[in-house]
């Protein structure tokens, strides 16, 4: 078994001033086990009950007493003899068994012995038992939260030692034993640079985080201590983060360059550099292509969701200052994160595109479906819309699989019953759907003037059945087999209405 | 003739300000004693622009529009005026709410006025390295990024807490007489200068 404190394997067995038994360490001389021995009543013998039987030795002694008129019963002849029964008093026979656990409050009763018998001699008795009890609430939370946060005995040793150190040099009265406790972890942490967020130090500790901050400042002011240095910069908490999330080499050097860029730049000055760390490490994972989902990352990191989003947002802005010159990205930026939808965000408007169905097929063999009220037929048409431009299909319209989406349109038939190929957009203002046609998609998805309100009459107009129609019905296509000949055709419309004459 | 220097549209009087940077007073704190007991509950009733909840705080809370202040006003007959941008805004706007206090029929005096805090910002117009500065001047700084995103600097000589942000932007707090937020600054702009970030 090795000493916690300094790693020796030596151990010698010692028993302290209450009787408990421990092992010491040979070279540190600190308390590394306490073992605790139970004595388990087994069974009560009684010699009239047993005869104890002893067995002689067979070697013939010199006789003691020569003289001796009488032989020795005793005498040893190489035979077994029974004792007489009544020559035994009743004797229980006792097991013992030994608990052996961990050498941190025998150490602790040790380290409280010593210093209350220095400190006796000045104060009174109840003031030291309040001392030693403090001493011993203190260690608890210092040992259970190192125990959680899973840091070394050294660190929570000086922690500890911090904790008396400010004991002695202040007043505690009204104070919390607990948070000056953890504040001394919190210093200890940071000196022996290990990194640990305040946010889990608060959780593990259960004590707030602004109780902490406020016992660090009473720390450092008792023991004149300063600040270690990096104690809280972006590049002793990157690599614990990136060991966690199970990133490369080059991930965890990227992420670590973007952190110090956006710090030294200063182009997120009032972030936490938590947070910085968490988005940097986002950033870099998407140029790396090692894809971790923001749930990953906060779970790593403590953060919510919503405040890695927004630090992603601002590191975004200014992406290009962040990368290192000779750096080429495993995935080419515009790919990593697309900054045209963080920079202007998708128009809501949707795009009205002039679409002519013509159909050869004959109308028994398609169901006519009577829609019971208009709204919902549009409702359809929107749907199937949303769908075809949500798969990212621009020329939805001009391909054949698209037609097996059952997309669904309104046509005005003639009372014969025969179908009439009409323009969908019969209703609309010429001019408008020239200007619609003249103008570049981009351009009429992201005005805000009168063409797109119109635009928007125009989808309304489509969407609900023409007025003038004696019957409407809705028609469904569906594609032929790639092999036989089409029956469906899908011819763009023209620039101006049918029926008008080119100027 | 003293050297000058424009802060502003304003000439900066440089044996003064060596810096060339002037704190610019954003509120000021001060209590006087009116010298009498109050009954709030008539005040609250009276005064058209106070406000009374004593379940939520045990003094009236009045509010003038010239100079821009709230008062704080308890039964004792002690007010705190706050939000006055100079000492002499300051002293007018409580001798104000005193005139105010009269005229509800109380015997008010104006007693024992006093300055109590002065809070002053300014912006040196360069970054800073705050974790230098906190580890160097470790027994006056206090760094925690994690809970507040400034440096609190607890300058003991004047008595000021300096709020210094990585921006350059700060603040002066503490202190009871303008020239106290002023040799505060000056004490702290050169350990500024040396903790300047220089910006890659």
């Amino acid at each position: 078994m090795k000493c916690p404190y300094c790693s020796a394997a030596q151990g010698r067995c010692a028993t302290t001033s209450s009787g408990r038994s421990i092992t010491e360490c040979t070279s540190c001389g600190r308390v590394v086990e306490e073992r605790q021995s139970h004595p388990h009543h087994v069974f009560h013998v009684r010699a009239q009950d047993n005869p104890l039987c002893l067995v002689t030795s067979d070697l013939a002694l010199p006789a003691l007493n020569q003289n001796n008129e009488e032989e020795d019963p005793f005498e040893p002849t190489g035979f077994i003899t029974a004792f007489s029964t009544w020559a035994l008093e009743p004797s229980p026979l006792y097991l013992q068994s030994s608990l052996s656990f961990s050498g941190y409050l025998a150490e602790l009763e040790r380290t409280l012995e010593s210093s209350s018998s220095s400190s006796s001699s000045s104060s009174s008795s109840s003031l030291s038992s309040t001392v030693v009890v403090d001493n011993l609430r203190a260690y608890m939370q210092i040992i259970d939260v190192a125990s959680i946060l899973g840091l070394d005995c050294d660190i929570s040793d000086h922690a500890f030692q911090l904790f008396r150190d400010c004991c002695s040099a202040t007043c505690l009265r009204n104070r919390s034993v607990e948070s000056l406790a953890t504040a001394a972890l919190v210093q200890a942490i940071r000196e022996a640079q290990e990194p640990r967020t305040l946010q889990e130090i608060s959780i593990a500790a259960n004590v707030p985080q602004k109780e902490i901050g406020k016992y660090i400042k009473i720390l450092g002011e008792a023991l004149q201590l300063s600040q270690p240095i990096n104690s809280n910069s972006i590049s002793v908490h990157m690599p614990r983060f990136c060991t966690l999330l199970q990133l490369n080499k080059s991930a965890q050097e990227l992420a670590t360059h973007i952190g110090e860029v956006v710090i030294n730049k200063c182009f997120c000055t009032r972030r936490n550099p938590i947070s910085i760390s968490a988005a940097a490490i986002y950033l870099a994972c998407q140029l790396e292509d090692k894809r971790k989902t923001q749930a990953e990352i906060c779970k790593v990191t403590g953060l919510t969701e919503v405040t890695l989003r927004k630090v992603y947002k601002e590191l975004l802005e200014n992406w290009d200052d962040l990368l290192p010159s000779n750096y080429t990205p495993a995935v080419p930026p515009e790919r990593a994160f697309p900054t045209t939808v963080i920079a202007s965000g998708r128009s809501s408007t949707a795009k009205v595109d002039a679409v002519e169905v013509i159909s050869s097929l004959d109308s028994e063999k398609l169901p006519d479906i009577k829609p019971s009220k208009p709204s919902e037929v549009s409702g359809m048409v929107h749907q199937s819309r949303g769908m075809d431009e949500a798969e990212g299909k621009s020329n939805a319209h001009a391909s054949h699989s698209t037609l097996n989406q059952q997309s669904t349109f309104w046509q005005s038939q003639l009372r014969s019953g025969t179908h009439n190929h009409q323009n969908v957009l019969q209703g609309m203002d010429i001019d408008v759907l020239q200007r619609n046609h003249q103008r570049p998609e981009h351009m009429a998805e992201d005005t805000n003037g009168a063409a797109n309100g119109s635009s928007l009459k125009s989808n309304n107009q489509l969407c609900s059945p023409p007025a003038s129609s004696a019957s409407s019905v809705m028609r469904q296509f569906s594609a032929p087999p790639s092999s036989g000949p089409s029956n469906v055709r899908l011819v763009q419309s023209p620039k101006i209405m049918p029926g008008y004459p080119e100027h | 003739m003293a050297e000058q220097a424009l802060e502003g549209s304003q000439p900066v009087d440089l044996t003064k300000h060596p810096s060339g940077i002037v704190p610019t007073l954003q509120n000021i704190v001060s209590t006087v004693s009116l010298d009498c007991k109050l009954e709030l509950k008539s005040i609250a009733l009276q005064a058209r622009n106070a406000e009374y909840n004593p379940k939520r705080f045990a003094a009236v809370i009045m509010r003038i529009r010239e100079p821009k202040t709230t008062a704080l006003i308890f039964a004792s007959g002690k007010m705190v005026c706050t939000g006055a941008k100079s000492e002499q805004q300051s002293k007018l706007a409580a001798r104000k709410y005193a005139r105010i206090i009269q005229k509800l029929g109380f015997p008010a005096k104006f007693k024992d006025f006093k300055i109590q805090n002065i809070v002053g910002s300014c912006d040196v117009k360069f970054p800073i390295r705050l974790e230098g500065l906190a580890y160097s001047h470790g027994a006056f700084s206090s760094y925690e990024p994690e809970l507040f995103p400034g440096l609190i600097y607890r300058m003991k000589q004047p008595k000021i807490v300096l709020l210094i942000f990585v921006s350059g932007k700060i603040v002066l707090t503490g202190a009871k007489v303008r020239d106290e937020t002023y040799t505060a600054f000056e004490n702290i702009y050169p350990v500024l200068t040396e903790f300047r970030k220089n910006q890659q």
